[in-house]
């Protein structure tokens, strides 16, 4: 598992769709990096974001409207020109939107690495004595405690 | 006359230029002890390329009682820790039980005690450096390095200390505001400061009391003994026949990976820790790493179905050493190690 993986199955596993082999393996990956253990943070805020919207129903003939609407346009082949304008303007507003809410991201996160320890399990191993011999020179007991627990459960 | 004068006088003006330090870690050691402090703080932990960072608030009646609530990492906001009567005590929020943490003593004064008593040896040497701010507070900036170099290049044994320290001690309290710990040579590999401080706040005794209902159980995959953590295991625990003098075991951790459990022995010498790992029927680790300055040394070897490792800042001839008494292969044969 490296972090692309990682992120290529965050969403499954947060919607609980990954087999528990694949599952294990996110785990340990997900205990070893730091960078990854905050954007599943930012995705799971985001998935609990999105459930905790009202849902609506909709109406009972909406995919009779739809049909008909489509028949209707299908009919009348004209081109809109100003509305299609108006869409081909907007779409550069929304790419370089996009593009500066990543630039945004991008720059509150540290600039850590992309971690390969989990590749490595000897690496981790590595990192695991080292978290331990740091530990004791902390003056809080928490890396300690995050140490024997898994820093994210 | 003259150059007697100007002789002492110079013996008395190196003679403060290396006392004041040590006042100052004296100062910072008695307001980690007995300071009723507030506030909170970020601690971050660099091990190879992975850096975690923990932001807690912390309540704190000198080093009579602390409580420690996490804010980040957000899996784990909210935990409680507690630290009254010798013992820590970690609850997560609303639950109905606590667990205890195995032999921890209270921490921030524990740097502090021995880096006096290590300056008053020679064994570490202090300087000030230019006064600095933290919080809009004015304060000294202490650094501490091991006489002695580095344990890469100089086998020998060294006192248990980082190799550099660096604190920054408010003028007016003596409290610690930021601490950088260099583990071995290089950046540092801790860091912890302060963002936010109140002096002598109201405590009440219910911030450093379990709730009554809250049930104190022991910390689970953490044990002061092989044959505690053996059950955890799931097969049997290889011990060292060899050890370096004076080492004692401080820890026994059984850590669940992808690969199944790994069993951790985590040992201390008067000079060095290192750790021993081992699992079963996991994939032969193949240690591909490259030799990275500050890193402690690694040896990694497989036994029939088992694997093990040593990691630690002891010299590689005693890594070595231990590796053969648990059954490694000579260093020759194509075992991994750096």
């Amino acid at each position: 598992m490296n972090c692309k993986r990682f992120e290529q199955q965050m969403w499954a596993y947060l919607e609980g769709q990954l087999p528990s082999a694949q599952a294990q393996a996110f785990e340990a990956h997900l205990q070893a990096c730091a960078r990854c253990q905050r954007q599943l943070a930012a995705a799971r805020a985001t998935y609990r974001a999105l459930h905790a919207l009202p849902r609506h129903r909709a109406p009972e003939n909406l995919a009779a409207q739809v049909r008909h609407r489509m028949a209707q346009s299908s009919a009348r082949p004209r081109v809109d020109w100003a509305r299609v304008w108006r869409r081909v303007a907007l779409a550069p507003a929304l790419g370089l939107l996009t593009v500066a809410a990543w630039w945004g991201w991008q720059a509150q996160q540290p600039n850590a690495p992309i971690n390969t320890a989990a590749e490595d399990p000897t690496e981790s191993l590595v990192e695991l004595h080292e978290q331990l011999e740091v530990a004791d020179w902390s003056p809080s007991p928490t890396p300690s405690y995050f140490i024997s627990t898994g820093y994210t459960r | 006359m003259r150059t007697a004068f100007l002789l002492t006088a110079l013996v008395w003006t190196l003679g403060w230029a290396q006392e004041r330090p040590v006042q100052w870690l004296q100062r910072a050691q008695q307001a980690e002890e007995t300071l009723a402090v507030a506030g909170a703080r970020v601690v971050e932990i660099t091990a190879g390329r992975t850096v975690q960072r923990i932001e807690e608030r912390f309540w704190r009646q000198g080093a009579r009682a602390e409580r420690i609530e996490v804010l980040a990492p957000p899996e784990r906001r909210g935990e409680v820790l507690l630290y009254r009567g010798g013992r820590w005590l970690a609850m997560r929020p609303n639950a109905k039980e606590a667990f205890e943490m195995p032999r921890m003593p209270i921490q921030g004064a524990l740097l502090l005690k021995t880096a006096v008593e290590l300056v008053q040896r020679g064994a570490v040497l202090a300087e000030t450096l230019p006064n600095a701010t933290v919080l809009g507070r004015s304060c000294v900036v202490v650094r501490l390095t091991l006489a002695r170099p580095a344990l890469q290049r100089d086998e020998t044994p060294r006192p248990m200390f980082p190799a550099a320290v660096t604190l920054w001690i408010d003028k007016e309290t003596g409290y610690a505001l930021r601490r950088e710990i260099a583990l071995r040579e290089g950046a540092p590999v801790m860091r912890m400061e302060l963002t936010r401080m109140e002096l002598n706040p109201r405590l009440s005794p219910e911030l450093f009391t379990l709730p009554p209902d809250v049930v104190v159980r022991p910390l689970g995959g953490v044990y002061e003994t092989v044959e505690e953590a053996q059950r955890a295991a799931g097969f049997p625990i290889r011990t060292p026949s060899y050890l370096p003098t004076g080492a004692t075991l401080e820890r026994v951790m059984v850590q669940p990976r992808a690969s199944g459990q790994v069993v951790v022995l985590h040992y201390r010498t008067p000079s060095a820790r290192f750790s021993i790992f081992q699992a079963h029927k996991s994939r032969p680790a193949e240690f591909g790493g490259k030799r990275r300055h500050g890193r402690p040394h690694a040896q990694f070897w497989q036994s029939g179905d088992y694997w093990f490792g040593i990691v630690g800042s002891l010299p590689k001839a005693e890594i070595e050493r231990i590796a053969q008494s648990l059954g490694a292969p000579d260093t020759d044969a194509p075992a991994t190690g750096r």
